[in-house]
């Protein structure tokens, strides 16, 4: 179990449950990737394709940060999680 | 101490911001961004002494930045010259086109907020959809629709404000797009006379990097179109207040522009070449 600080932005907040933009999670998850597909069953309630077409990857388009660093520079689903990280999802699917 | 990620640029800062080029720092991002505004604006002339600009905001991330790339210019290059022969000076209008499905109302107050706080002028229009008409259109017909009213409504206020540039947050990747788009829709490479003085200024499929369009009266500026919009999101959010107008995400699945994306999405990964090489290629065709 790790505790995590999730942020939503670039609209996805619209399909999380209760619109919230900003959760403090306590998810039974060790990887970023694991955290993705955790997010996707417990966080969205809907379109949830939108965040991730499949399970441990996001949607083509949406952004993850890992402490405002950009998850290619951390592993990408392979990073594993730390205490107090705060993982952002930002999609860059909209018009300009 | 050293970086965990060195930047590629500066080789010192903490890298946070990735591309196929290198991960930057902080400020190497901030330099790069502003550094290619900056070029495209100088390259093209769009930016000149006494030119009355109107800068297209929508408030999604590729706009907000353009603004803030046009005010930060115009700090830079002209304000702060202290010779009286650089008291250069442009005057700049935010124009926006209200859709009522992006945001609506809701964007039109946080946008003219914006404007005012910066004191600029702030023009806006409100564009209702005829329901008899997007009723017999499918995803990517109403989409396109909505396009075309966007551009000649912001076409006619700039005309109407005596404005001589408009600048556009087209990145990119919104060009591949709309290049993948419109030859899915078929509509090849004709160049439409649409308003007086202006033709179709989108993406036209003739020639390579269609940054500036010089007709007649207006010039038409896409001074973002080697940026990705990626880039355009990250450099929102480390700029104060520009995430304000972002309150959507467009649901295009079911439409060619959603497939276009998750197409080059998926191919490029991330790579500002690989869109570019989309767009030579279909210009070629």
């Amino acid at each position: 179990m790790v505790q995590v600080k999730l942020e939503f932005g670039g609209g996805l907040d619209a399909i999380v449950a209760d619109r919230t933009k900003r959760l403090q999670v306590d998810a039974p998850v060790r990887t970023l990737g694991e955290l993705i597909t955790w997010v996707r069953r417990n966080c969205i309630r809907e379109k949830h394709d939108m965040f991730a077409v499949s399970e441990a990857t996001v949607r083509p388009g949406v952004l993850v940060l890992v402490n405002e660093v950009d998850w290619e520079l951390e592993g990408t689903t392979r990073y594993e999680l730390q205490p107090g990280d705060h993982v952002a999802f930002i999609s860059t699917l909209h018009g300009g | 101490m050293t970086p965990r990620h060195a930047c590629f640029k500066c080789g010192s800062g903490e890298a946070q911001f990735y591309s196929v080029a290198g991960a930057r720092c902080p400020p190497c991002f901030d330099a790069h961004v502003r550094d290619t505004f900056r070029r495209a604006v100088l390259r093209e002339g769009m930016l000149q002494h006494g030119a009355r600009v109107a800068v297209a905001v929508s408030g999604g991330p590729a706009s907000m930045a353009l603004l803030d790339l046009v005010l930060r210019f115009w700090e830079r290059e002209w304000r702060g010259r202290s010779s009286e022969s650089h008291q250069w000076h442009f005057w700049t209008l935010v124009l926006h086109v209200e859709v009522p499905s992006k945001g609506g109302a809701q964007t039109v107050e946080r946008l003219r907020d914006l404007a005012e706080g910066h004191n600029l002028p702030f023009a806006s229009v409100r564009q209702e959809p005829p329901p008899e008409l997007l009723h017999s259109m499918d995803g990517s017909e109403r989409r396109q629709w909505w396009r075309e009213q966007v551009r000649l409504q912001l076409t006619r206020m700039a005309l109407d404000h005596n404005c001589t540039v408009l600048l556009v947050g087209t990145t990119a990747t919104r060009a591949a797009v709309m290049t993948v788009v419109r030859m899915g829709m078929g509509e090849g490479c004709q160049a439409k006379e649409e308003t007086r003085m202006v033709t179709e200024w989108s993406v036209r499929l003739h020639g390579n990097q269609v940054h500036a369009e010089h007709h007649g009266n207006i010039t038409v500026g896409r001074p973002l179109r080697e940026l990705l919009q990626r880039d355009m999101v990250r450099y929102a959010r480390t700029r104060p207040g520009l995430e304000l107008g972002i309150t959507h995400m467009q649901d295009m699945r079911d439409t060619l522009e959603g497939l276009a994306e998750r197409f080059l999405l998926e191919m490029g990964q991330g790579r500002a070449a690989t869109i570019h090489s989309v767009l030579g290629v279909m210009d070629r065709m």
